[in-house]
């Protein structure tokens, strides 16, 4: 009972920095510094989840991320959803091969996983919309991939804190979890 | 030594010693010059003291101008901080002229217009790149309802799409989900305006032998009675007939930028109101006067 109170802890206080990260993202940051590309600031969260958790409650709580941030954007749920777990799924694939413990190697997933992010929209969009992106924003999502991975340090103590404090313990090892 | 007995030269030296000063006050009673005696005097003790007065004022001047400099530093520290400050407050009343002036005329497009308006401000934008939405501070509860037409008085800006109790989220002309029904307003021809993603937008299902021509203006058609009928939409920036199919695909450029707006209106109702091209041309004059004026305050 005292387990499921601390991992409920844990994704309600994911779910509340999440939410104020992106309606920082959304609203603060268009106000002072107009259509300058911002950071994308939900993408952390999930690879947060996706290297700190093990594979099946990683998809639950990038799910969960997910719905707390989609009603930010005209994006449709769906694939929205989509887009995040194949996102966890491509950084798990990718932690098996190539991992090491600290906040270095978070920050760098964090920055590939902007453009991974904006590349696997791309090639959805081609797939399944019937008016697909015909505009690359290489600006954006190149200057999203570095602010992003500027936020990624502060965010990876703020976030192991929370794990800290709700008595989740961090794989240290690469694939770690799945022994 | 008898009573009446006088040194004489002691005397002399007693009538001298009173004598002479007298005769000196007496002398200089009567004449404003120096004497003559004193001139020497006088001419050295003058040069001496000018000789000072000048090393003292060059001594003093030096002195003054150090102390000087260092208020000069201080005074010129203050003014700066004084110039930031009038700066800032230059700036926020320029801000506030503005943002007067565009409330002004939006004001006025709300007295002259039919439609039932309500004022938003825009409060946020999408989470993603890729799409093209904005937050407005109305909801539900100020009467905001999905698919209500969205508009400024240069033209159209979108329509709902989401609606929260106090907020509402306006898919922009310019986003792919985009589909706004309209009509090139020369020659009557009907087509559907959608996004791209960019800042730009297309008109498709027109049939191939409708006429439009680059330049043309795009209108609201109205038809759904939630845009105006006869609104602006944008202008015709290309016209791509392929070699098969039934319809051509028109390039076109929004009348306004929708991802810089700050204030809009919502359609509560547009109560069938038609524009006519003249408004039409004057809504767009004071629109470009408008936006003329901010750019030339930037």
């Amino acid at each position: 009972m005292r387990e499921l109170g601390l991992i409920s802890t844990n994704y309600v206080l994911f779910v509340i920095i999440l939410v104020l990260l992106t309606s920082l993202q959304c609203s603060l940051w268009m106000q002072l510094l107009g259509s300058f590309p911002p950071p994308q600031t939900w993408i952390p969260f999930v690879v947060y989840a996706a290297l700190y958790r093990r594979p099946a409650e990683s998809l639950a709580l990038a799910a969960l991320l997910t719905l707390a941030a989609t009603s930010l954007s005209a994006i449709p749920l769906g694939l929205f959803l989509m887009l995040n777990l194949l996102l966890v799924g491509f950084i798990v694939l990718f932690k098996e091969r190539i991992y090491w413990p600290g906040s270095t190697y978070f920050v760098l997933v964090c920055g590939s996983s902007v453009i991974l992010f904006s590349l696997l929209h791309l090639s959805l969009s081609w797939m399944i919309e019937f008016n697909p992106i015909r505009h690359y924003h290489l600006f954006d999502w190149t200057l999203g991939s570095l602010l992003t991975m500027l936020i990624g340090f502060p965010l990876y103590r703020l976030l192991n804190w929370i794990d800290h404090l709700t008595q989740k313990e961090l794989p240290t090892e690469a694939g770690a979890q799945w022994l | 030594m008898n009573f009446f007995t006088f040194d004489v030269r002691k005397i002399l030296f007693v009538i001298f010693a009173i004598g002479l000063p007298l005769l000196l006050v007496n002398l200089q009673r009567k004449s404003e010059d120096t004497l003559l005696v004193l001139k020497p005097f006088t001419l050295a003790s003058g040069l001496v003291q000018k000789a000072y007065s000048s090393f003292s004022a060059g001594v003093r001047g030096t002195t003054g101008l150090y102390l000087d400099l260092i208020d000069i530093k201080k005074e010129n520290r203050l003014l700066l901080n004084e110039n930031q400050e009038l700066r800032a407050q230059l700036g926020a009343l320029t801000e506030l002229r503005l943002e007067n002036e565009r409330l002004n005329s939006l004001l006025q497009f709300k007295q002259r217009s039919e439609m039932e308006l309500l004022a938003a401000r825009v409060i946020g934008k999408d989470l993603l790149p890729d799409h093209n939405t904005i937050t407005i501070n109305r909801g539900s509860a100020q009467g905001v309802n999905r698919h209500m037409a969205v508009i400024t008085v240069g033209g159209v800006v979108g329509y709902v799409f989401r609606v929260e109790t106090h907020t509402a989220r306006i898919l922009l002309l310019t986003d792919r989900y985009t589909a706004i029904d309209a009509i090139v307003q020369r020659s009557r021809a009907r087509g559907i305006v959608e996004g791209t993603g960019g800042d730009d937008g297309r008109m498709r299902y027109l049939r191939r032998d409708e006429d439009v021509i680059v330049g043309d203006l795009i209108v609201t058609s109205g038809l759904d009675n939630i845009f105006p009928k006869g609104f602006p939409v944008g202008t015709v920036i290309s016209v791509n007939k392929s070699r098969y199919g039934m319809t051509q695909e028109v390039g076109l450029r929004p009348v306004l930028n929708p991802s810089s707006l700050e204030e809009v209106f919502v359609v509560l109702n547009a109560n069938h109101e038609e524009f006519a091209a003249e408004e039409l041309a004057s809504h767009l004059k004071s629109t470009e006067a408008l936006e003329a004026t901010e750019v030339s305050d930037l």
